[in-house]
């Protein structure tokens, strides 16, 4: 008697379950949207709000829909960084020693990468003598040549007049 | 405002062939992700780094939102520019594959 008592519940439970989340979801796939949103850099916020809820109208069924809004944060946060990058290198590439500088930059990095990494070896308790070619710290010199290989083989923005 | 040339990656690709073998000149944004399958979170940084090189432009459709029932598409529309350097693309890749085939072969 109280085993069907209980499946009975159950599915009625469930079927209250389902209907609810079935109710949710397009005020949760808003709310995902919103918040994407708010990722983006100002100027563009009001753009992709009518942009992107145009294209959450399109997807038909409110799971993908759901799942179209959740691909959309790191989306935003993408183009955030691509803006982001954009400000920051459209200035250095004004400068005709620009490259010298991120070259300069890149250098001082990765001897600071190298300084760390020896110490947490160190700390670690291995020891081992420094090898010197010509005089000079081969690891430091791999280190450097790495950077600005890296550095030289970064895309260069093309343009900074406009 | 035009910045760095766009890498030409997969993705990229799929998005400006779908807009240049489009029999439309305009596509919205869903119209270009159900035609390439990219995730929202993939496709719209592609469209901004095209536009932003002036590959693709974009306009709000015709009509106000309350008449239409809906938000407005954004259409996007393939310039000259980005024409050519699709077709740039495309020739570079089968140059590259015709090697392979060449090299394959003999």
């Amino acid at each position: 008697m109280g085993k069907p008592l209980m499946t009975i519940l159950t599915a009625a439970a469930v079927g209250v379950l389902v209907e609810e989340a079935k109710a949710m979801l397009p005020w949760l796939s808003d709310r995902v949207l919103r918040t994407a949103v708010r990722l983006l850099p100002d100027d563009r916020k009001e753009r992709y709000l009518e942009e992107w809820a145009s294209h959450l109208a399109d997807v038909p069924g409110p799971i993908s829909k759901l799942a179209f809004t959740l691909c959309l944060p790191p989306g935003a946060l993408r183009i955030r960084f691509y803006f982001w990058r954009g400000s920051k290198c459209i200035k250095p590439t004004a400068s005709p020693h620009a490259g010298l500088y991120r070259l300069a930059l890149f250098m001082l990095l990765g001897l600071a990468i190298q300084v760390r990494l020896r110490k947490v070896v160190e700390w670690f308790g291995f020891t081992r003598p420094r090898s010197k070619i010509l005089g000079i710290d081969y690891e430091a010199l791999a280190a450097f040549i790495l950077v600005a290989i890296i550095c030289l083989c970064r895309t260069q923005p093309q343009s900074s007049s406009d | 405002m035009s910045r760095e040339v766009p890498r030409i990656t997969e993705q990229t690709l799929k998005a400006l062939g779908a807009l240049v073998g489009s029999a439309s000149e305009e596509l919205s944004g869903a119209e270009i992700a159900k035609k390439t399958k990219q995730q929202s979170g993939t496709l719209y940084p592609i469209l901004i780094r095209l536009e932003e090189a002036q590959w693709l432009e974009s306009r709000w459709e015709d009509g106000d939102p309350r008449e239409l029932g809906r938000p407005r598409r954004r259409l996007y529309k393939v310039t000259a520019l980005g024409k050519r350097a699709f077709k740039d693309a495309l020739a570079e890749i089968s140059q590259v594959l015709g090697e392979v085939a060449w090299a394959n072969l003999s």
